[in-house]
């Protein structure tokens, strides 16, 4: 929150921040009837804009204050899954302690949001399917209907989880498996079919803020190709996703499916030129593994996953993911 | 509890005088020294000799004459001052006078100590002579009609009018709601726009918090899916002789066709029968359900009380007769049709040992066996799915007052007794139960076991079942608001509130649904810019909210509840809620005409109509067959 404050005092304005200020300005022009809503995709962004005091710097408030709430969210993982203080120490370095996430936490209320919803939904994803915990389910199809409220990013997501389903259930009724993809697809269904009609009944067209965006949709040739590239070299920097990767392989072989359920979701997402950045691609990945870490790792497995939790931290200090506004972000700050 | 010699000597007789054979005897031996339990009630229990000629052996051990009550005149004089309920439970009954002498049955042994405190009772001499407890209690029943038609009926009401439904509108409650409809149509002549503004923002509201609420319940009641309110292990590890006398009250009613199910669902119990008291509560002018009721020669376990005529002619009337009688320290509701899970009776029994004094009441889940029959009944078994499986377990965690469903309440009898049994002018007399219990102090709490009930499979007898529990969630909210004051500081302001949401935000959503759906079909007709003339933008923000949010949260909830109950090929079915919801306000709506009309007319349900194929879990520890 304070990097915000002081990214805001050196003169430094979030672009997506300055987007959605002016949406939700767009909205409350659209005057009682509503014609303004074709303008408010994506909605809760836009709703904080038009809500919260102080325009920019107000978002960023939020976003740190939301950014904070995910850290405790994953701590409190951690510590129910009778993970040593010492190790739940070096795995959380990697989360607050980089240039990067400290600017997606104060920089991006959408991003951050996204972020940490599809880390829950994926971390639910592989509770509901292999261990049938319903409550996990609620929070995965919740998770991901919340997420689309910030990006359509998380309609992906949603088909990637659903399809992965079917390799994932344990029943192999028909209607165990209909009903599983079902749970974790309908909330986000139901939110893309209701801001579909809200935006066709008020305005007559649909998601307008999409269609005006030239790279969306655009399927570029080789583009699919170039995606896979993008997103396998943003693994690079997340050490820490591949290491409990291996750790998935060797306890949970079938579990694995779904934890890598987020990297072909974010290679099909960049192909259709949703915004992805290897500022995206290092919280997410680094979320989705932290909230994926074993419960009670062995000694070996857990010494294992600290050192390279400090190895992803050295990493994302020397080699340090970036994005559009991450630069210009660092120095401002550091300037 | 007869002594170990007299024990021995009857099984010796029964042996002797060819009422069971030698392994007969020895199995009851040993089933008695499982559980603790009488050797003669092992016996009669398990069929294997008749009531009658067990204490007629035990009277000429006890050297004293016999008694058939059934067969005798009864001096009604000699019970002026005494409580029926301790006959009851002591076993003995005065029923002819002979001198300075009464003649007193007693269906245990009578020793001097016995004699002693029954003559310090009567103030007089008294003469001991054997019956059975069935004649006892029979003969209770008899003498006592009149008494007993009256506490059931107007107990409550005697006890604290305020707490009762028989008056469904006090003066003060009439006042405000004059006032209200009044204030309405004045708004309606005088501002007609401001008022459908305000009234419309309101019902939104409402709305909203009734949706939020019920789904932040569910959330918390997701959450305890792993926890085991008592588990296998501690069933198990339950000793026998330390298990207490439970009443299972069965109310039947117009149910001949059901009651010969009813008697193999019961006999399922895995529970020492002679420590089961089952009391069949028949109506008196249902001659039909009470000769079917005795051609289906049920077990000497179940014993059959006649609830004397009158109004109204309810169900919690019937109980109230089975709890006047009821000797069990623990008791229960079942309905003719249910299909309890054999270990429930000790998964409460275990409940109420770690509850504590406060707890009052468990309530098993209730689910249904013929989900399949029609769409009716798979929305009835989703939604029941959603409201067991997740809605109460979530009041439970956040000790939120619980309206009981209608079967397997399990209660401690006598704080059942204390919070005044159930008011007969209640037509959901079980959820207005459960609030009273939180409005005296006392908590309801929930175990995790199932009866499988039969889903209604036709719509109008379903509308009719609804409408009474909705008459009866209205009649409940009237009730309980008469002292709000009390109920904030009895029960708490949240559990207040949660009340409010719970029993009033249900009748509420579903008699308002029609208007707001029938508000969103004239919105698709009609150009915004008309629609923004009629409502401020944040009341239609409010109301899209509602219809897409409200509807996706209550309809994903049921989903979840059917995978819960791993009832896979439900789980889309929860996408037809919207429409399920409409038969909800025909029912609604049903229900708010016979406030007005017929406040405590009790709309009977039909059982026994599914063709699906009944599953009976398998009774445990079978006794051997009757003797030749």
């Amino acid at each position: 929150m304070a990097l915000g404050v002081w990214a805001n005092v050196r003169g430094f304005e979030s672009s997506s921040h300055r987007m959605f200020a002016a949406q939700a300005a767009a909205v409350r022009a659209g005057g009682p009837d509503l014609a303004g809503i074709g303008a408010a995709y994506p909605p809760l962004p836009t709703l904080l804009a038009g809500l919260v005091p102080g325009g920019s710097l107000g978002l960023s408030v939020v976003a740190s204050l939301f950014a904070g709430c995910t850290l405790h969210l994953v701590w409190e993982q951690l510590v129910r899954r009778d993970v040593p203080t010492l190790l739940i120490g070096c795995l959380l370095l990697p989360l607050f302690a980089v240039p990067a996430v400290a600017y997606a936490a104060s920089q991006s209320v959408a991003g951050i949001v996204l972020l940490s919803m599809l880390a829950v939904a994926v971390h639910g994803f592989v509770r509901f399917t292999v261990n049938r915990d319903t409550e996990a389910g609620f929070l995965t199809g919740l998770a991901l209907a919340a997420a689309f409220t910030v990006d359509p990013i998380a309609i992906f997501y949603a088909l990637a989880l659903g399809t992965a389903t079917w390799f994932l259930t344990q029943e192999r009724l028909p209607s165990a498996t209909r009903a599983t993809v079902a749970v974790i697809v309908f909330p986000t269904a139901f939110a893309v079919l209701s801001w579909t009609f809200l935006e066709w009944r008020f305005t007559g067209g649909v998601f307008g803020t999409l269609v005006a965006n030239p790279d969306v949709f655009a399927f570029r040739t080789g583009a699919f190709g170039a995606a896979a590239t993008t997103v396998g070299a943003s693994l690079l920097h997340v050490p820490l996703f591949v290491a409990v990767a291996v750790v998935f392989a060797v306890r949970r072989p079938l579990a694995l499916v779904g934890y890598l359920t987020v990297v072909p979701a974010s290679v099909v997402a960049v192909w259709i030129g949703l915004r992805y950045t290897p500022v995206t691609a290092y919280v997410l990945f680094t979320l989705v593994a932290l909230l994926s870490v074993p419960r009670a790792p062995g000694r070996h497995t857990g010494v294992a996953l600290g050192v390279v939790a400090l190895v992803q931290l050295l990493l994302a200090w020397v080699w340090t993911p970036t994005s559009p506004g991450f630069a210009d972000w660092l120095a401002a700050v550091t300037g | 509890m007869q002594g170990a010699v007299v024990t021995e000597k009857l099984g010796e007789i029964l042996v002797r005088e060819g009422w069971i054979t030698g392994e007969q005897r020895d199995w009851a031996t040993g089933v008695q020294e499982k559980t603790g339990c009488r050797l003669g009630a092992i016996l009669i229990a398990t069929g294997l000799v008749r009531r009658t000629a067990v204490y007629r052996l035990l009277a000429r051990t006890w050297e004293c004459d016999y008694v058939d009550l059934a067969d005798t005149s009864l001096d009604l004089s000699l019970l002026d001052g005494l409580d029926p309920q301790v006959l009851g439970e002591e076993g003995w009954l005065p029923f002819r006078r002979n001198g300075d002498h009464i003649h007193v049955a007693t269906s245990e042994r009578p020793t001097a100590e016995r004699r002693k405190l029954i003559e310090d009772r009567l103030g007089a001499r008294a003469e001991l002579v054997v019956t059975t407890d069935w004649d006892i209690l029979q003969s209770l029943h008899r003498a006592f009609r009149e008494t007993v038609a009256e506490q059931s009926t107007m107990g409550l009401w005697r006890r604290d009018s305020l707490q009762s439904a028989r008056q469904v509108l006090l003066t003060s409650q009439r006042v405000l709601l004059g006032l209200t409809l009044g204030a309405l149509v004045a708004g309606v002549v005088l501002a007609p726009r401001a008022t459908v503004t305000v009234a419309s923002a309101v019902v939104s509201l409402a709305f909203l918090a009734a949706v939020l609420f019920k789904f932040v319940v569910c959330m918390v009641g997701a959450r305890q899916e792993h926890r085991v309110q008592v588990g296998d292990a501690e069933v198990a590890a339950l000793d026998p002789r330390e298990l207490p006398t439970y009443t299972v009250l069965v109310p039947v009613y117009k149910e001949a066709n059901v009651v010969a199910d009813l008697i193999a669902n019961l006999g399922a119990l895995d529970y020492p029968r002679e420590k089961l008291e089952i009391l069949l509560l028949l109506e008196e002018n249902d001659t039909e359900t009470i000769e079917a009721a005795r051609a289906a020669r049920p077990p000497s376990t179940i014993t059959f009380l006649i609830v004397p005529p009158g109004h109204p002619q309810t169900k919690p009337k019937a109980c109230n007769v089975g709890l006047f009688f009821a000797r069990g320290e623990f008791l229960v509701i079942y309905d003719a049709e249910d299909k309890p899970e054999p270990d429930q009776l000790k998964k409460a029994v275990i409940a109420f040992r770690r509850g504590g004094d406060r707890l009052v009441c468990v309530q098993a889940a209730l689910n249904y066996w013929n989900a399949a029959d029609n769409w009716l009944t798979r929305m009835f078994t989703v939604e029941y799915s959603f409201w067991f499986d997740y809605m109460l377990p979530g009041l439970d965690r956040l000790r939120l007052p619980i309206p009981l469903g209608g079967t397997s309440n399990h209660f401690r009898t006598r704080g059942l007794r204390m919070l005044g049994g159930w008011d007969p002018f209640n037509v959901t007399e079980d959820a207005d139960l459960g609030i009273r219990a939180a409005a005296l102090g006392r908590t309801v709490g929930v175990i995790n076991s199932t009866t499988y009930e039969e889903a209604n499979r036709a719509a109008g007898n379903w509308v009719r079942q609804r409408s009474r529990w909705i008459k009866g969630y209205m009649q409940t909210l009237l009730v309980h608001l008469r002292r709000p004051g009390t109920l904030v500081r009895t029960a708490g302001v949240r559990q207040t509130a949660a009340f409010a949401l719970l029993v009033g935000g249900t009748p509420m959503t579903f008699l308002f649904t029609p208007p707001l759906y029938a508000l969103f079909a004239a919105s698709l007709l009609l150009p915004p810019s008309v629609l923004a003339g009629l409502f401020p933008g944040w009341v239609l923000w409010v109301s899209l909210f509602n219809l897409l949010v409200g509807n996706c949260l209550m309809i994903y909830v049921s989903m979840m509840g059917a995978f819960k109950r791993h009832n896979y090929a439900l789980v889309l079915w929860a996408l037809l809620n919207p429409v399920y919801w409409l038969l909800h306000s025909a029912a609604a709506y049903k229900a708010l005409w016979q406030l007005v009309t017929k406040p405590h007319y009790w709309e009977k349900t039909v059982h026994g109509l599914s063709h699906a194929a009944h599953q009976i879990p398998d009774a445990p520890g079978a006794a051997p067959t009757l003797a030749g």
